[in-house]
This record gives structure tokens, sequence and C-alpha cells, in this order.
């Protein structure tokens, strides 16, 4: 009986919690209120460079205070109002000087490189823990340096460059392998240095034992030399007991363990392999031995500097940069271990998940396959032979020829005869490098770049390594509007919709001002955002664009995610009192006799053409590689915008199928 | 615990509609414990919000970032039953750690805190119930996420008959159980 009555005592309780789960979801579902044009308070002021207004949307001080909370815990690295803050202080100021107050404190440089990380697809939950940064912080080079410069009015461009300064994160606290049972109790930092005094007193020896008052018998001293380098690899894996997989992904990147046994391998092989004893140059040996040692002795002296009890950087700007000088190395490339696990290549897709990557996360292209203009020249390969592969891979291929030489966990292998996946298969380079290569008469030597269309060649932008992509991603307007688009996202809203037009707006600012200094122009865009209406709303409507282009049309016009698309591809050829093939793509009302609107659209015969066919002809006219039917007939349409429209198009046909309302 | 549960729920119920982002998200774990320690703790001392989790690793069920092979997406955001009920466990256990706190504190609390605590810790007593009280206490806990019709409903509820003459424990507990289960706590703006 007692069983029995808690059962239903714990159906009960769950009853309750699904009820208020159910309520809450209701209420996140919430109402999608209509648009209207009064709901759109004109050109958004901030792209004309007027003040924000004082006060924020909403009810009045309680309104302005949600905004300065919203943005204080945006801007301040996730920390909200607290009893520090004086609220009252605060209200009494302009929105722009709130937002430039909260940019100016030094946790804005967490917010940035949040920023950047959520830029780069590896935004985590916090930077932080128990007041230290997390590893994954240090894990991302470019946005460590771009975070940096924006604190010191410095490039914030440099989010682009693919090579640059490197950022070691402090050593490890613990191990995540067991040690070894006389080492479980000391503590982290002792374990390294023991383990690397082992490895030092091996060189030690070998240089005491060669420089020593009476050389030593050249064949003993080979003999001694050899079998250091057959334990090589043993004496490395103790040596690595005291770190962990992302130091050992640095060590391994840095050569620290493989060149003083490279530098040895060499000189024993020179001296002691099919050469008289007499002849062997014991002094010789013993500096090459003492060459390989420095470099080791140097490299491991740089990793130390970054053991927690001296290094425990306060804020972004106290991250070091690691001296790359140590490694032998000028540029660090910013693909880091996080990134070496989520983007491994294979001998199979080769490169492509890096090609994909950049793509979405630099341009903002998400690869839908919608068709391509049809190349001039024909496409051989198995994706060039088949239109629906092409769709992706006339993009994706020379995307991926960025990446051709970097193989398991992006080592560069440019200069080897073999290329190693992460899957463990190699290839000959030379043969596989040939994925790549430009057809004979081509005034290119590879296929490598952004392309924007396979049939206008002049729209792309060609290549050769990851360096001309960052050039070509800094001179490019898409990886700056995708920023912009980003930043928004980051915001406002993952899931907001943004009108085309507007962020096309945010857009040219940003490159106007980058010309002359990207941070500045990167905290204006800040501001610009903040002070947007969409930033203001509580309770925003996912569906809506809040903020609209200066002059923007909104009456009567397409839905906001795609108005501007038309307008800008479309809009030349379908608009005005004779649309061509009677379709009008720059308004949007109600059909006669019908209640869901669609684009005005007569057939030759002059009867209306219904929204459901108007629909299926576009979703049509996008796809189709046909280039006497595919739209815009002639010209090149960014791909991401194609992307968008017929993503939409598609929404709508599907929604107008099932006679839903839109 | 179901007539506090009650609470929470009538007070979402009897409020006007919002119009919340369709599909909104909770904030997560990490950016709730952060919100509450840099309003509620000591400076630079969070507070140890874990420990009323009902088991470890389960924070990533409500809504996370952190990820590892992979790009990072925002996961396990949307509520569900299962979410619903670690958040009910975790807050339920917060919200009667703050009342008990009016005895002696049970958590690293700061002063201005335990200053405005203090004053709700004489409810039922007028003073408890003013206006500036309760302001106070709701500003400390909810910050200023929500609008001032979330902070009326919850006032009112709390100074009508369900508790205007309760002992102070249950009804901070029942609260501050209130102002955290609000979906403009809990959720992304």
């Amino acid at each position: 009986m007692d069983v029995i009555a808690r059962i239903a005592r714990l159906l009960a309780a769950a009853r309750n919690v699904a009820l208020l789960a159910l309520t809450l979801s209701a209420l996140a579902a919430g109402r999608l209120a209509a648009e209207t044009p009064a709901d759109l308070p004109g050109a958004l002021q901030a792209l004309q460079d007027r003040a924000p207004s004082a006060t924020a949307s909403g009810d009045g001080a309680w309104g302005k205070r949600w905004w300065i909370e919203k943005t204080a815990r945006l801007l301040r690295g996730g920390e909200g109002l607290g009893p520090a803050d004086d609220v009252d202080a605060l209200l009494r100021l302009p929105e722009e000087e709130i937002a430039r107050r909260f940019m100016a404190d030094r946790r804005f440089g967490d917010t940035i490189l949040d920023f950047n990380m959520y830029f780069l697809g590896f935004k985590i939950d916090s930077l932080k823990q128990d007041g230290l940064y997390r590893r994954n912080a240090f894990d991302f080079p470019n946005a460590v340096a771009s975070a940096q410069a924006l604190l010191t009015g410095g490039d914030y461009l440099k989010l682009f460059d693919l090579k640059g300064p490197f950022y070691m994160a402090p050593l490890p606290l613990e191990f995540d392998d067991p040690l070894p049972a006389n080492e479980t109790r000391l503590p982290a930092e002792t374990v390294r240095i023991k383990a690397i005094d082992e490895v030092e007193a091996v060189y030690t020896r070998l240089i005491a034992m060669g420089s020593g008052p009476v050389p030593p018998a050249a064949d003993d001293f080979c003999y001694e030399i050899e079998k250091v380098l057959e334990g090589s690899s043993a004496m490395h894996t103790r040596l690595l007991r005291a770190f962990n997989d992302p130091e050992i992904f640095v060590l391994r990147r840095g050569q620290v363990l493989t060149r003083p046994m490279e530098i040895i391998a060499r000189a024993y092989h020179s001296e002691c392999e099919g050469k008289a004893e007499a002849k062997v140059d014991v002094k010789h040996l013993t500096a090459e031995i003492r060459r390989a040692f420095d470099y080791f002795y140097r490299v491991i002296g740089e990793v130390l500097k970054h053991e927690p009890s001296n290094y425990r950087p306060q804020s972004v700007l106290d991250f070091r940069q690691f001296d790359l000088g140590a490694f032998g190395m000028k540029t660090w490339l910013a693909f880091g271990w996080e990134q070496s696990n989520a983007l491994k290549n294979s001998s199979t897709n080769f490169n492509r998940k890096r090609g994909a990557y950049v793509l979405k996360r630099f341009f903002c292209d998400d690869l839908t396959p919608v068709g391509f203009d049809t190349p001039k020249e024909h496409v051989a390969g198995a994706h060039g032979s088949d239109t629906t592969c092409y769709a992706c891979h006339y993009k994706l291929d020379p995307m991926a020829g960025f990446f051709r030489n970097l193989g398991a966990d992006f080592y560069n292998y440019g200069r080897a005869l073999m290329v190693v996946f992460d899957d463990d298969a190699n290839s000959d380079r030379t043969k596989y490098e040939t994925n790549w290569a430009a057809a004979p008469g081509s005034p290119r030597k590879w296929n490598v770049g952004y392309i924007r269309s396979p049939r206008w060649e002049d729209a792309n932008a060609y290549g050769n390594g990851v360096g001309d992509l960052s050039r070509i991603m800094r001179a490019s307007p898409e990886p700056k509007r995708c920023l912009m688009k980003r930043l928004y996202q980051y915001l406002v809203a993952e899931d907001q919709a943004i009108d085309g037009a507007y962020l096309d707006a945010l857009t040219r600012k940003f490159e106007a001002e980058a010309a002359v200094n990207s941070s500045t122009a990167m905290k204006n865009a800040i501001v610009r955002i903040v002070s947007s209406n969409a930033y203001r709303k509580q309770d925003a409507d996912p569906r809506r664009c809040y903020d609209r282009a200066p002059r923007a049309k909104s009456e009567g016009a397409p839905p906001c995610s795609v108005a501007y698309i038309l307008e800008k591809n479309c809009a030349q050829c379908h608009s005005g009192a004779e649309p061509s093939g009677g379709l009008e793509l720059t308004k949007w009302t109600a059909p006669p006799g019908g209640t869901m609107p669609s684009f005005p659209h007569r057939g030759a015969d002059g009867k209306t053409v219904t929204p459901h066919e108007t629909f299926a002809r576009l979703v049509e006219r996008l796809s189709t590689s046909d280039p006497a039917r595919r739209m815009p007939k002639q010209m090149a349409m960014p791909s991401q915008e194609r992307q968008a429209l017929f993503l939409w198009a598609q929404e709508e046909h599907t929604r107008l199928a099932k006679g839903a309302a839109p | 615990m179901i007539r506090r549960l009650f609470a929470a729920a009538a007070l979402c119920l009897c409020l006007p509609p919002l119009a919340l982002a369709e599909g909104a998200q909770f904030k997560g774990w990490s950016a709730i414990s952060r919100e509450l320690s840099t309003r509620l703790a000591k400076p630079g001392i969070p507070l140890d919000l874990d420990q009323f989790m009902p088991a470890e690793d389960v924070d990533g069920l409500l809504g996370t970032w952190n990820g590892f092979g992979d790009e990072h997406s925002f996961k396990n955001g949307a509520p569900n039953s299962v979410n619903m009920m670690i958040w009910r466990v975790a807050l339920s256990g917060f919200a009667k750690s703050v009342a008990a706190s009016c005895k002696s504190p049970q958590l690293e609390f700061g002063a201005p805190f335990l200053a405005t605590l203090r004053e709700l810790c004489a409810w039922p007593a007028a003073a408890a119930k003013s206006e500036d009280v309760l302001q106070a206490y709701w500003f400390a806990v909810m910050g200023y996420n929500a609008p001032e019709s979330e902070y009326r409903a919850w006032r009112d509820f709390f100074l009508g008959a369900s508790y205007r003459d309760r002992p102070a424990a249950e009804t901070i507990d029942a609260m501050t159980f209130a102002i955290t289960m609000n979906p403009y706590f809990l959720l992304q703006p």
C-alpha cells in the first residue's frame, strides 16, 4: 500500500513538472504578431549616423534597465549587472555611451574572444572556470590575435589570418593518462621537470662523453649514439606522460622531439656509417648532438614559461605570444588542436570537410545544392559529370585545394614525398596534387580558389595555399558581410530574420570604416546592432525584420528575408508596368479572389497564374543548370543569395501546396 | 513542494501571453550560474550552485555550447520534460538554500544580497511586504531580465491569500523558486 502511495505521489509530481514544461514551452513558442509598417520606424538611425535615442523600447525605466542588463552581459564577457554597478547613473546616460563604457571594460576582451570563437564555430559556454581561462580559449590563435588587436586599436581582421602568432595554454595541472605509481602524488609541474630532466640526461651524457678530456673511441661513441637513436621512441613516450593531448599536439607540430633526433641521426649516418673508425669526426658528432640539445632545450624552456605557477592570464591581453623562433617558425597555422579533431581529412574526402568549413564559417555559404552556372569548359571527374554533385563541388573542391598540403592534424607535408591523412592512409603527393591541377592552357597552375561561378571565371579569386586564402578573405566582401551577419546573430538572436539590405548597409559601413581602422569599425558595428530595433525588442518575433536599410520599402514588398535579394538580382527585369514573363517580383499582394499573398503574375494569355504555379516555376528557374532557363539570366548571382532565395521559395511552395497561411 | 510548483505555474499562466522568440531556448546552466553569482555572490567568488544539480554531468542537458570533435552549436536548449525536471530540482534546491539563509547563510552570498534578504526574512511582518523590499529582492535575483508586469504579478501573488501569512522560510523559498523558474529568467532574451 505504501509503495502504491509513493508511486502515486511520484506520478503526481511528474505530472506537475510536465504541466510546467508545457506552460514554458507554450510561452516560449509565443504568439507571432503580424508585421506592420508602423512597427518599423523608418531608416536605421545608427546607419544614418544619428546618435541613438536615450531610452530603450519597452516600458520606460524598466525597458532601459532591461537593455542595460542585456548589453552588460553581452559586452562584459557574460557578466550582467551586479551590486557594484550604479544602475541609476547608467540610466541617465545615452545608450551609445553605455555601450562604449562596457566596451572599455577589460571584460570586453572576453566578449570579443567569445564572439570570434562563435564566428569560427567553436564557442563554449564560458571562457573561464574558477577565474582561470579554459584551454579552449587559447586554441584559436587568429581569434586571440584579433581580440587583442581590437582591445589595442589594431587590426581586428587578423581573424581572417589563417597563419600568425601562437598562444599556448597554461600547462595542465592534471593528466588525462595515469602516471607511474611513484609519481601519482607529485605535483604536475614536478612530474614535468622530472620527465624533461630524464631526456636532458641522455643528451648531456653523450655531450660529456664526446667532449671529455680524453675523446672516446669512435666506435664506442657511435654505438652509444645508436642506442640513443634506437631508444628515442620510448624516451619520447616517457617524456609525454608529463603532458596531455593538446600539448602533445603542439610538441609534434613544433617537431620538438623529432627534430633533435633527426639532427643526431644525420650526423650519425654521415660519421658512423661506411666510414673507417679513424676518419670518424667525434668533434662533429658532439657538436651536432649539442645543436640538437640546444634546440630541445630552447623549446622546452619556452614551453615551461606556461607553467600555471607563473602563467595565469587574467584578461585576453595577458595571453602571451609563444616565441615561434624556438620552433624555427615564423608563423603558426591557426587550425589548432580542436579544429584538427573536428576537421579531419581522409584519403577519400581529401580536404573537402575543411573546405566546407571555410565556406560556411568565413563566407556564410552553407552549400545548399541549388544548381550551378554551366561551365564554359567541360568538367571532368565524378563530381563534374553528375550535376547534382557539381552543385556543391564546383566551389567545394577548389576551396579544399587550399589545404591540399596539410595532412593529418593539419601537418604540413608540402616538402614531403607523401601526404598522410587523418585516416592513416597516405598518398604520393605529386599524384594526389593532380586533383587540383588546372587544365592545360589555363592561366593558372591550380584550380584552387574561392569560386563564385564556374561559368564566369573573372568573378572568382584563385590562389595556392592557406596564405592566399587569408589574402582572398581579407579582400573579398563576403567574409565581411558574413562577419556582420554573425555579429547580428550573436548580439540579437541566431534565428532572428535579417533584412539583406540592412545587412548590406551594415557591411558597407563596416568596410568603409575598416579601411581606416578595423577595430574602430568593429566597435561601431557593435554599437549599431545594440541600438537596432531587433536588439531592443523584448519577445521579438524571429520571422520579422525589425530593421530596414535607409529608404527601404516595406508596405506591399515581399517578405523581408528575401526582398533585398529579389531587388538586387531580379527587379531589373521583373518589375514595372510590363515585367518579364508577367511576373512582378518586387510586389507582394493577395491575388484577385485569393487570400494568401504572393507575387503578381500573369501568363501570356493575360490570366493570373496561381501562386502555387508561380513558386514551382521560381524554384525550377533558380535551381536549373540550363543556361537558357536559369535565373537571373547571363549574370552571376552570389551563391549565398541564391541559396537563401531558393530555400525560401521552396518553403513557400510547400506551404502553398498544403494550403497553409503565410 | 507541489504548492511551490503550482505557484510558479500559476504565475506563468496568469501573466499576459508573451511573444517570446519562437522556439526560444534556455540560457543554459553555465549562463544562469554566472548570472546568479554576479548578482548574489561576493565579488570574484562564484556561488557553488553545482551542488544543487541532481547528478554529475547533467548540466549539458540544460543547454550548452560545449562540444568536441565537431563544430559547436547550442544544444539541448529547447524546453522539454527532462530538462524541466532538472531545472526544477536544481532551482528548488537553490531556493531552499536561500530561504534557509535567513538563519545563517548557506552560500557565499555578498553583503548587498544578504542585506536585501534580511529585510525579507521578517515576513510576514508588514515591513517585509513593502514595495521597496519586494522590488529589491526581485531585482537582486531576477536582475532586469523581466518587464514590470512580471514583477507585479509575482508581488501580487505573494501578497495575496496564498502566502501573506505563511512563515518567512516557506515564502522566500517559493518566491525565489518562482523568480528562477520564470521564462524571462531561464530563456534566452
